[in-house]
C-alpha cells in the first residue's frame, strides 16, 4: 500500500500542472513582502493611525507573524483553485489519460485505488498549504523579524509573540481542514467525468456559490448556513481571538473533517460501482 | 489457384454462410466438446446500456493454451464483453468463471493471473516505460526491475525504457501495452484489438509477439479483432459475436473449412456458364453487378469447386479462373454500403 502511495504521488509530481499552485505562490507571497518592505510601515501606521492618540506602540508591528497573517487573509480565498487543478484531475485524469483501463485491471481493488488516490490529494493539499505557511512565515522572518502579532480584523488586537507560534499552528491546521474539504470536492465530481475541467470548474461553482451564501448577511440563507462547508472556512481566523474559543474552533474542525469523510465515502459509493467505459 | 492460399474472407460472409447450412445454433443449442481444461468462461452474460444491450446471454469457453479469437464487426460488444472480463464494468446479468472461480467472488486472485490490455495502449505519458511498468507491477504487489526488464525485452522496447512514453510510437505503446499485461507473470492475457491503429509491419510484430507468447511462455490468449484474417492466421479457436450475441464459437480451421465460399468464376462464354451454373443444386448464383465483367460469382461448398470446374468444362465453357474470394476489402464495403445484417 506504501509503495503505491509513493508511487502514486511520483506520479502526481512527475506532472506539470503539480507545480502551479507552487509555482504561483513562490510569485505571489515574495511580491507581497517586496511590497511590504517597500510600503509596509505606512499600512501599519494607517491601520493603527486611530490608536496612536491613546497609545504607544512600541516594537517591531510589521514582522514575519504580521505578514503571514495578512497572506492567510489575503490568499485563502484563492488557494482552493491552485488545489482543484490537482485534485479534480486525480481520477477525470486516469480517465482522460485512459489509463483506468490500466489501474482497474489490477489485482487491488477499487476501494484501495481510490483511498490511495484521496492520500494522495490530501497530502498535496498539505503540502501546498505548508508551502504557503513555510514561505509566508519563513521569507517573513528574514525581511522583517519576528514580533507581537497586530491582529486587524472586526476589532483590533496585540497579541505577544510568546503565543504566536501554536496560535499560528492551531490556524494552519484548521485552514488545512478547509483546503482538505474543497479538495474532497473536487476528487467527489472527478470522479463521475472524465475530464479534469468539469470538476475544478465544479468545484469553484460549488465555492463561489457556498462563499456568497455564508458571506451573506440575509437572514434567508440562515437556515442553510450550518450545512455549508463555507461557513466554517474561517476556523484559522478563530486562533487569533483572545480568549480563544476552543470549543468552538474543535466544532469548526469536526465539520470539516465530517465533510471530508462524507464526500470520500459518497465518493467511494460510486467508484466502486462505476463503469470504466473510457 | 489453390484454394489454401486464400486466408482473407469476411465476417458475415462466414456467418451467412453457416447459417444456410444450419450449423449456427443459439446459445443453448450450441455444444462443445472440450479437450482441455476451460480456463475462461461466460454463463449467460448480459451487460445493458440504458434499453440497449451490448452484451446478451453470451456463453463462450477457452481453454487453456487456446489462442482464441473473439471477433465482430465494430459495435459487436467486444470491448463490453472484454470490459467485463477484466472486471473495468459490471455485467447486468450473468456471471463470469475463470480458472473455475467466479470473477466477481474471487476478483483480486483472479485478476493476479490474467493480463489485460482494452482497446488503445494508453500509459502515464509524462513517465518513462520503466516508471510506468514499475507503478503497474506495484498494483501487483511489487515487480523485480528484472522483471521489468524481461518484458520489455520480450516486446523489443528495453532500449527505450527510460524514454517518456509520449514520445512512443503508437506501434511501441501497442507493444507496451502486451508488455504491461505481462508484467504480472500471467496464465491469459485477454487482448483487445491489438493490431488496431497499426501499419502492416507493426501488425505483423504483434501477430509474432502473440504466436510467440503462445508457444514459448506457454500462456493462453484471448484476442478480440475485426479482421478475420488476423484470427485465422493466429488462433485456432475462435468465437464470433454479433449485436452482442454470440453466433458461433469452435476450432478455426473447422470453422473456416465448413460452409460455402464465395467462388469468382472467369468463364466464356460466361451466358453458357450461368445457365450451366444455375441447373447445378450445390451452387448458389449470386447476382450483382460483377456479373457484367464476365465474372460470375457464386456460393458453393469449398469441396465443390473441382466439380464446377469440371462440370463447366465438360459442358463446353471455357473457365480461366475460379477464385475462392474472401477478402477483408469485401467486408469493409459491404458495411459501408450497409449490407443487410446477419
Amino acid at each position: 500500500m506504501f509503495r503505491i502511495l509513493a508511487l502514486e504521488s511520483y506520479k502526481i509530481f512527475k506532472k506539470w500542472r503539480t507545480y502551479i499552485g507552487f509555482i504561483t505562490l513562490a510569485v505571489v507571497i515574495p511580491l507581497i513582502i517586496l511590497a511590504f518592505k517597500l510600503e509596509g510601515g505606512n499600512f501599519v501606521n494607517n491601520a493603527t493611525r486611530n490608536l496612536q492618540r491613546d497609545f504607544i506602540f512600541v516594537g517591531n508591528l510589521l514582522n514575519a507573524w504580521f505578514i503571514a497573517h495578512l497572506i492567510m487573509n489575503s490568499l485563502f480565498v484563492h488557494i482552493p483553485f491552485l488545489i482543484t487543478l490537482v485534485a479534480g484531475d486525480m481520477l477525470a485524469g486516469e480517465a482522460t489519460a485512459g489509463t483506468y483501463r490500466i489501474l482497474l485491471t489490477r489485482p487491488i481493488s477499487r476501494t484501495k485505488i481510490l483511498i490511495i488516490k484521496y492520500i494522495a490529494t490530501i497530502f498535496y493539499t498539505t503540502m501546498l498549504v505548508g508551502f504557503l505557511a513555510m514561505l509566508s512565515i519563513g521569507l517573513g522572518s528574514i525581511f522583517f523579524g519576528y514580533g507581537d502579532l497586530l491582529v486587524i480584523d472586526r476589532e483590533m488586537l496585540i497579541l505577544p509573540g510568546n503565543e504566536i507560534w501554536w496560535r499560528f499552528a492551531v490556524a494552519y491546521i484548521g485552514a488545512l481542514c478547509g483546503m482538505w474539504v474543497v479538495a474532497s470536492v473536487a476528487f467527489f465530481f472527478s470522479s463521475f467525468v472524465e475530464n479534469a475541467i468539469g470538476p475544478i470548474i465544479g468545484t469553484m461553482a460549488v465555492l463561489i456559490i457556498f462563499l456568497i451564501v455564508s458571506e451573506l448577511p440575509v437572514e434567508f440563507f440562515e437556515p442553510v448556513k450550518p450545512y455549508l462547508f463555507t461557513s466554517y472556512f474561517a476556523v484559522w481566523r478563530k486562533a487569533f481571538e483572545d480568549p480563544i474559543n476552543w470549543t468552538q474552533i474543535i466544532n469548526w474542525i469536526a465539520y470539516l473533517l465530517a465533510y471530508c469523510a462524507g464526500l470520500f465515502l459518497l465518493t467511494l459509493y460510486y467508484f466502486r460501482r462505476k463503469d470504466v467505459l473510457s | 489457384m489453390g484454394g489454401q492460399a486464400v486466408v482473407n474472407f469476411d465476417i458475415k460472409f462466414l456467418i451467412s454462410n453457416l447459417t444456410r447450412n444450419k450449423q449456427v445454433t443459439n446459445n443453448s443449442e450450441f455444444a462443445y466438446k472440450f479437450m482441455s481444461e476451460p480456463i475462461l468462461q461466460t454463463h449467460n452474460l448480459s451487460k445493458r446500456f440504458k434499453k440497449r444491450f451490448a452484451v446478451s446471454e453470451l456463453n463462450i469457453e477457452v481453454e487453456r493454451s487456446d489462442v482464441f479469437g473473439f471477433l465482430g464487426p465494430n459495435g459487436a460488444g467486444k470491448s463490453t464483453t472484454i470490459r467485463m472480463l477484466l472486471s473495468l464494468i459490471n455485467p447486468t446479468s450473468g456471471k463470469i468463471t475463470l480458472f473455475g472461480k467466479n470473477l466477481h467472488k474471487h476478483r483480486g486472485e483472479l485478476l493476479k493471473r490474467i493480463g489485460g490490455l482494452v482497446e488503445k495502449p494508453d500509459f502515464y505519458g509524462h513517465l518513462s516505460a520503466y516508471d510506468n511498468l514499475k507503478f503497474i507491477g506495484s498494483l501487483y504487489g511489487g515487480v523485480s526491475r528484472s522483471r521489468i526488464e524481461e518484458v520489455l525485452d520480450i516486446v523489443k522496447l528495453k532500449d527505450r525504457m527510460y524514454d517518456k512514453v509520449k514520445t512512443y510510437s503508437h506501434g511501441m505503446k501497442q507493444r507496451l501495452g502486451i508488455a504491461q499485461a505481462l508484467i504480472g507473470n500471467p496464465e491469459l492475457i485477454i487482448l483487445d484489438e491489438p493490431t488496431s491503429g497499426l501499419d502492416p509491419q507493426g501488425m505483423k510484430e504483434v501477430r509474432e509477439l502473440i504466436r510467440t507468447l503462445s508457444s514459448e511462455h506457454n500462456i493462453t490468449i484471448f484476442l478480440s479483432s475485426h479482421l478475420l484474417y488476423e484470427i485465422e492466421l493466429v488462433s485456432n479457436r475462435m468465437a464470433i459475436i454479433n449485436k452482442g450475441k454470440l453466433v458461433i464459437q469452435g476450432d478455426v480451421q473447422e470453422l473456416l473449412n465448413s460452409g460455402e465460399h464465395r467462388v469468382q468464376i472467369k468463364a466464356e462464354p460466361h451466358e453458357k456458364a450461368e445457365q450451366v451454373i444455375k441447373s447445378l443444386p450445390s451452387v448458389h448464383l449470386v447476382d450483382g453487378t460483377e456479373n457484367r465483367n464476365g465474372v460470375i460469382v457464386v456460393y458453393t461448398p469449398f469441396d465443390n469447386i473441382p466439380a464446377l470446374n469440371k462440370v463447366l468444362v465438360d459442358n463446353g465453357v471455357s473457365v480461366s479462373a475460379i477464385i475462392p474470394r474472401r477478402s477483408l476489402e469485401d467486408y469493409f464495403l459491404e458495411m459501408t454500403e450497409g449490407a443487410s445484417d446477419v
